[in-house]
């Protein structure tokens, strides 16, 4: 079983190293944002004329705005607004768009926020959700993977080491360690006045 | 040198476990919003003395009424208001709870209103917890979640380095790590450059 249990250790840290590690570093920079400097944006406006063909779906419409005026990012839900006008934001790391379609819908404003690399790390971080096109579900599906690698690497780990090893003291008590302040911190937050 | 390595790989990993597990399960939950975290539990009224006079700011005084009940936690400026008696009410949030706090100060009484936010909930939010407003226990979580980071970045380098040293399913692991590296490289470079 041991074998087994490195296999599956092994191979899931070999797999699964970049986005783990993408996630704890840009996590990291989030953490401590003034480090790494603001994120501030450099903005830029355009409009366009639009010629919407009858009928268009939500999805459709943003995928039109999309391919029409080379957008790019993970497009969120058209949100249709009081005065009849549309807007779609679309979010790639380091650059975020929105697209105000007037309400007769002859002409959008698309606003876009380019950002540095706090600003990307932020949203390399943050990207999720199986929505968007194939590549943000490739994402999603890496996401989940180093997800749940996190509690395989733990799990397996833990079942590793009780296995390979024969003095198990100095082992119980780093677990010992982390799993009673873990329990210490959830008992606060839940018991607390 | 190896068994050093080894030794830290090993019981920084311990240590570190609880937080992995955390960290995981709550990231599992930001892509997939499982109805089962987001949970309030029922309400809880209490009130007690409050020994203190308003001041001119909102903010502020909130802020000093949570100190004097010994709550921790966030006012929320836009759920902050006076009435025209001079009596305070406002919401504040923090990890675990909510609560809603009616602060009269002629009758120098403070009503207080929480909901418990539930076991899932509290684990969620440790993901990355930093310090919270007049607690003094909530900010240790921040350094062992700076600890855990650091061994992230330790295991992975020393996980290459012991299955290197060793000889066992090395051109498997070989061709799985390129593989993956080239994989995940590209879809990262890919996502930022063309999204």
């Amino acid at each position: 079983m041991y074998a087994f249990w490195r296999r599956i250790h092994l191979f899931t840290g070999l797999v699964l190293l970049v986005f783990v590690l993408m996630y704890f570093v840009t996590g990291y920079v989030m953490v401590h944002e003034r480090w790494f400097g603001k994120r501030s944006s450099k903005d830029s406006s355009r409009t366009e004329a639009l010629d919407l063909p009858p009928g268009i779906s939500d999805a459709e419409l943003s995928r039109y705005v999309q391919a029409t005026f080379d957008v790019h990012g993970q497009a969120g839900a058209p949100e249709h607004r009081k005065d009849g006008s549309i807007r779609i934001n679309y979010v790639c790391p380091g650059t975020a768009v929105q697209a105000l379609i007037e309400p007769a819908g002859k002409q959008v404003t698309i606003k876009t926020k380019q950002y540095g690399f706090a600003g990307t790390a932020n949203g390399l971080h943050r990207l999720k959700g199986y929505h968007g096109g194939w590549t943000y579900w490739v994402w999603s599906l890496m996401y989940d993977s180093a997800s749940v690698a996190l509690i395989v690497f733990a799990i397996t780990g833990v079942i590793l080491w009780y296995q390979s090893t024969t003095r198990h003291l100095p082992g119980w008590l780093c677990l010992a360690a982390g799993l009673g302040f873990t329990i210490a911190m959830i008992l606060y937050l839940t018991l607390s006045k | 040198m190896r068994k050093w390595i080894l030794n830290l790989h090993l019981y920084g990993g311990l240590l570190c476990a609880p937080y992995l597990i955390i960290f995981g399960f709550s990231s599992l939950h930001f892509n997939h919003q499982f109805g089962f975290v987001d949970k309030t539990g029922d309400a809880v009224s209490w009130q007690a003395p409050l020994q203190m006079e308003a001041g001119a700011d909102n903010d502020a005084t909130a802020e000093a009424v949570r100190d004097h009940l010994g709550l921790f936690g966030w006012p929320l400026p836009w759920e902050t208001k006076r009435d025209p008696g001079g009596n305070l009410q406002f919401k504040m949030e923090r990890p675990g709870k909510t609560y809603t706090v009616q602060a009269d100060f002629r009758a120098h009484v403070a009503r207080v209103e929480s909901r418990s936010k539930g076991f899932w909930a509290v684990l969620n939010s440790l993901h990355a917890l930093g310090p919270v407003p007049n607690s003094r226990f909530a900010p240790w979580w921040s350094y062992y979640t700076e600890l855990c980071t650091a061994f992230v970045v330790f295991a992975a380098a020393s996980g290459i380095y012991l299955w290197m040293a060793s000889k066992r399913e090395r051109r498997a692991g070989m061709i799985s790590l390129v593989c993956a590296l080239l994989f995940s490289l590209g879809l990262v470079v890919y996502v930022i450059v063309r999204g």
